[in-house]
């Protein structure tokens, strides 16, 4: 049995965990990923390489998570039902597998018609709490037919987005339950701009006792600007922005270093909740902050597990 | 109901721009319904084609009829004296009118009229909306009698995503959330729990996915010919 | 385009009976004169006019119209609404095929109208003077 994972190891043994996110670019151009790994090397377990993200053409996660193995960084790869039946993406989890990767979100993806190539035809073969069910019964060595796999299965660390902010709220927790259900080892949030929406959802997810099941990891973005805030509340489905927020922002003399000011008291309280298993910071157009904000926060250095 | 919609004017005098006779045919079936080739359209469309070619100094003949419908071969072997006078027949029907009516008649172009949009339900005059993907294995007992493949723009069986707001869909804001809708529906007849279960994943080999369906009910088959 | 001297606008005119056909017989009653080549058709309301009536029409003639009761005096509550929806209907058509959308229209008057009867029609058949014979007329 090969060794599992860091993030699994980290997420195993009960320390506060951190994941980060880099976005593969829109051309073939690997040093972009390299530029971005080896800037964010060690400050996280594992980074998320996101899956045609906006159903806009990327660099494939997988191809990105390869580079970032060399580069001595752990990938967590991304699989969207948008775009992949079943076929392609068992596939791909054996490719993946092959190449060293072990850590995979499962996610249904944001529908074409917000990308660039809205004429695509949509594939959702399966949803992505199916496909959570598709890669545990791989790790158990069978494929999504039943038939068993040669050789040893995929190790496989598998996790799913979870959004508080979505509707309808009261069916949110369960569906994370049918996601642990399914198998799902680990979960991420969309990104927390209504803190007091997350922890309404938090009581919910600790009645349940859901997160002695799963993982759950508190998504942080930091804002850069009071436009950005903006945008985020009237057009981005599935996003809530509370106002005290965008209040704060817009009293700040520089808006970008309260931007990561909250951040960080945002990463503090998720210490501190409970059922909280850790945070995973997609720090968009903004990478280059992430070391500042893990330092600050008091995450660094990562322990050894 | 199959709901259409005429082709687009520049696009149907395009087709007809090299004949002189044609049959301007309707069906009484759903485009009737959804106002898109029945009788009246016919008439409408035939006279609006008659017009744009004078204006143009190249006169059309259009020839009128309208049958009960496309789809059924007895219909359009009444119409067979007509069509043999004609250069070429325009369709209003459905495209399964439009392709029986083709098969009827494999010598004489058949020009479709109208685009085939979907299966959907008549909200209001003027408004019709999706329903059915016909995917060939009906789920709607599971789901409140709302259905996830045709309503949800994902077709998940297990919704809804992360998008779903306001009960409204991410995709358009005038779109329902297919899921928001089937967890208020299954509340309120008491059956919201059964959705705690995970869907089970889809046999799309039932639907177009298999290749292009057929069904035989040998109950119904007569002996002698069809 | 400039009017042809010669040029003598054949006009249908679709006069509900409630209005425009009892303004019609008004102005008759008058002594009042209007252009030849314009056909009366009388219809129990406006809204019974329908695209089809509008497009046969303009397959003879140069311009058509319906007549209605004034808004909101429609006997049959609606019947005037209907009939300018689908005069616009109508109008899109004839702008799909590049034909002027003033060929087809919507007046509105009383029974007891004569004068403005005759001034609607006129006012019509000079503007289809202008426009010129309609391009789109189906010779048979």
């Amino acid at each position: 049995m090969k060794a599992a994972s860091k993030l699994q190891r980290m997420c195993e043994s009960g320390n506060f965990v951190v994941t980060g996110e880099i976005g593969p670019p829109k051309s073939c151009n690997g040093e972009i990923v390299r530029h971005h790994a080896k800037m964010l090397k060690g400050w996280c377990e594992s980074f998320n390489l996101t899956d045609n993200q906006t159903a806009i053409v990327r660099l494939s996660s997988i191809a990105a998570g390869k580079i970032l193995l060399e580069e001595g960084l752990e990938p967590n790869i991304q699989i969207v039902c948008r775009d992949r039946n079943r076929i392609a993406a068992q596939s791909d989890i054996l490719g993946a597998s092959a190449l060293g990767m072990k850590n995979v979100l499962c996610l249904s993806g944001d529908h074409q018609k917000f990308g660039n190539h809205p004429t695509a035809k949509n594939v959702f073969d399966v949803d992505s709490i199916q496909l959570i069910q598709i890669l545990d019964g791989m790790r158990k060595g069978y494929f999504a037919n039943g038939e068993q796999m040669k050789d040893e299965p995929p190790q496989l660390f598998i996790g799913c987005a979870a959004n508080p902010f979505a509707d309808p709220f009261e069916f949110r927790v369960t569906r994370l339950e049918k996601k642990a259900d399914a198998g799902a080892d680990f979960c991420q949030t969309q990104c927390i701009l209504d803190m007091e929406r997350f922890e309404k959802w938090m009581e919910l997810v600790r009645a349940c006792g859901l997160h002695k099941r799963i993982k759950i990891l508190g998504g942080i973005t930091p804002i850069k600007s009071v436009k950005a805030a903006k945008y985020m509340k009237k057009f981005v489905a599935g996003m809530m922005v509370s106002d005290d927020l965008i209040e704060r922002l817009e009293k700040a003399e520089d808006v970008k270093a309260e931007g990561l000011q909250i951040a960080i008291e945002q990463i503090e309280r998720l210490k501190k909740m409970e059922g909280i298993a850790g945070v995973h910071i997609m720090a968009i157009a903004w990478e280059e902050k992430v070391p500042e904000i893990c330092q600050r926060a008091g995450l660094a250095p990562r322990p050894e597990v | 109901m199959i709901i259409a919609e005429r082709k687009p004017i520049d696009e149907i005098l395009g087709f007809l721009s090299k004949h002189q006779k044609v049959l301007v045919l309707g069906c009484g079936g759903c485009v009737t319904v959804c106002l898109a080739g029945g009788e009246k359209e016919v008439g409408i469309l035939g006279s609006e084609l008659a017009m744009a070619r004078s204006k143009e100094g190249r006169p059309l003949e259009v020839v009128q009829k309208t049958i009960e419908r496309q789809c059924d071969f007895e219909y359009l072997e009444g119409i067979r004296h007509i069509v043999k006078e004609v250069d070429a027949i325009l369709s209003l029907a459905c495209g399964i009118g439009i392709q029986t009516c083709a098969e009827a008649f494999p010598d004489k172009i058949v020009w479709p009229g109208v685009n085939t949009k979907f299966l959907g339900v008549n909200l209001n005059v003027g408004v019709w909306a999706e329903r059915c993907q016909a995917c060939g294995q009906c789920v709607l007992d599971k789901t409140g009698g709302i259905c996830p493949v045709a309503r949800c723009s994902k077709s998940i069986f297990n919704g809804p995503c992360g998008g779903s707001q306001n009960g409204k869909c991410e995709v358009d804001p005038d779109t329902d959330c297919a899921w928001a809708l089937i967890h208020d529906r299954l509340a309120r007849l008491g059956e919201v729990d059964s959705l705690r279960e995970i869907m089970a994943i889809k046999d799309w080999s039932f639907s177009r996915d298999g290749g292009p369906r057929k069904l035989v009910r040998e109950d119904l088959e007569l002996e002698s010919g069809k | 385009m400039s009017a042809d001297a010669n040029f003598q606008p054949k006009i249908v005119v679709f006069a509900c009976e409630n209005s425009g056909w009892l303004a019609a017989e008004h102005a008759a009653s008058l002594g009042l004169s209007y252009p030849e080549r314009v056909e009366l058709i009388k219809l129990p309301c406006s809204g019974k006019i329908d695209v089809i009536y509008f497009m046969k029409a303009l397959e003879k003639s140069d311009g058509t119209m319906i007549m209605a009761c004034q808004q909101e005096n429609c006997k049959f509550l609606k019947g005037n609404v209907r009939a300018a929806q689908r005069v616009r209907q109508t109008q899109n058509l004839l702008k799909e095929i590049g034909i002027e959308e003033d060929r087809v229209g919507i007046f509105y008057l009383a029974a007891n109208m004569g004068h403005k009867f005759v001034e609607i029609v006129q006012n019509f058949y000079d503007k289809m003077r202008e426009l010129g014979p309609n391009p789109g007329k189906v010779i048979k």
